[in-house]
């Protein structure tokens, strides 16, 4: 298949991901969103979740936190603050993590800042979600 | 003239000393090509940002990241320095650099500081410390830039500062390290370039809407700031301190040799009195 799309997604301590791929799907904060060949460009901000993209047939999965993504000429540059591939997650210590923040959510202490104990929640499904 | 054995003595503490140098030396040298390599992998992103906020149109928003305030009652200082010493004139050079812009602001300030040597100046000064933060370690990961970036995110919008500047030690090389100053927030629009003016062409699809997107960008923006003059700051540091480090081991040597030299005039000078004793007493005998 000739028609690929760059794929780069990046923190600020390095490159995570570069690599030519058929398509990919990644999670917007208006919902889930694919991108295929020759899509308009797009200027858009990620919610933290799993981006899954298509290479020779083969599905492959990056969980990502908060950014933003902008697409142009079929080059796609997704940019946020923390990302791992599916085979570098540490499944336990996700599972750890996402526990410590569900407990810290239904606790209710007074000094919790809901906002950020929720994020803290969504990424860590995300990696869940992504080394399922 | 000092005697043969506190010579010798002498010269094995400068030995032990220098090698002591050395080895820091070499330390600093590896944890700066680290630092380096961060420095570099952060340019990228930065730029991106600065593009997207660009073309997102952050000229036209009423942001209030992006706002001038009108009526400015206290500015904060957000200061980078080291914990540790033994770094040359790093330190020093900070110092003095923030005593002229303390001196020259007008308005009611307060100082937040990264490092256990600029709070000591700072509580030496007399400087209001807000907020410190020490043993940030050699190498400070992004996340403990958020926490940063978000103290003083939330510092801002709940009114407490209406300006605050970074201030740290931009690196430009293992020799030369220059203090710096930048406004943080209100963030001050990037400027256009030739290349992001060709991105700011392109017709993009904007989702959900121009606003929510600098609502995402411009924390991150800020967060991506401090992280940069985070690892710039390192950076310098473990650069002086290589430098520092060197020239120490270098003179280290230099007083090895002179005290080599004196010992082995001392000996001499032993000798030639032993002699001249011996000759003074066979000639006695005669």
């Amino acid at each position: 298949m000739a028609d690929l799309i760059r794929l780069e997604v990046v923190t600020p301590e390095k490159e995570v991901f570069s690599d030519m791929v058929e398509s990919f799907i990644f999670p917007s904060v208006m919902g889930s969103t694919g991108v295929l060949y020759n899509h308009a460009p797009l200027l858009t901000v990620l919610e933290p979740g799993v981006i899954t993209y298509k290479k020779d047939n083969e599905q492959y999965k990056i969980a990502v936190s908060t950014g933003f993504l902008e697409l142009k000429n079929n080059v796609a540059e997704i940019l946020v603050s923390s990302a791992e591939r599916s085979e570098d997650i540490d499944k336990a210590r996700a599972e750890a993590a996402a526990e410590r923040a569900r407990k810290r959510l239904q606790e209710k202490a007074k000094d919790l800042d809901q906002t950020r104990a929720e994020a803290a929640l969504k990424r860590a499904l995300a990696r869940l979600k992504a080394v399922e | 003239m000092a005697s043969a054995r506190d010579i010798k003595r002498r010269i094995k503490s400068v030995k032990s000393t220098q090698q002591i140098t050395k080895a820091m030396k070499m330390v600093s040298a590896s944890k700066l090509r680290k630092s380096q390599a961060t420095v570099q992998a952060i340019r990228p992103f930065a730029h991106k940002i600065e593009d997207v906020i660009l073309s997102v149109g952050s000229s036209e928003s009423s942001h209030p990241f992006l706002m001038d305030r009108d009526k400015i009652n206290k500015v904060c200082y957000l200061v980078i320095g080291s914990d540790r010493g033994l770094c040359g004139g790093f330190n020093s050079n900070l110092h003095r650099f923030l005593d002229h812009a303390l001196a020259a602001e007008t308005h009611d300030y307060d100082i937040a500081v990264i490092g256990r040597k600029v709070k000591d100046h700072c509580q030496r000064m007399g400087y209001p410390v807000s907020f410190n933060y020490t043993c940030i370690g050699d190498n400070p990961g992004f996340y403990q830039a958020q926490e940063l970036a978000r103290i003083m995110r939330t510092a801002f919008e709940r009114g407490d500062y209406d300006e605050i500047y970074i201030v740290y030690s931009e690196f430009k090389s293992a020799m030369s390290q220059t203090p710096r100053i930048k406004r943080l927030l209100p963030v001050q629009a990037p400027e256009k370039t030739a290349a992001s003016s060709k991105l700011i062409d392109t017709d993009y699809i904007f989702e959900p809407d121009r606003e929510q997107i600098l609502d995402t960008i411009l924390p991150q923006y800020v967060d991506i700031m401090v992280y940069s003059s985070l690892q710039e700051a390192k950076a310098s540091e473990h650069g002086a301190r290589m430098t520092t480090m060197n020239s120490a081991t270098d003179n280290a040597s230099d007083m090895i040799n002179k005290l080599t030299l004196s010992l082995n005039r001392a000996r001499q000078a032993a000798i030639t009195t032993e002699i001249s004793e011996i000759v003074g007493g066979a000639a006695a005998l005669s």
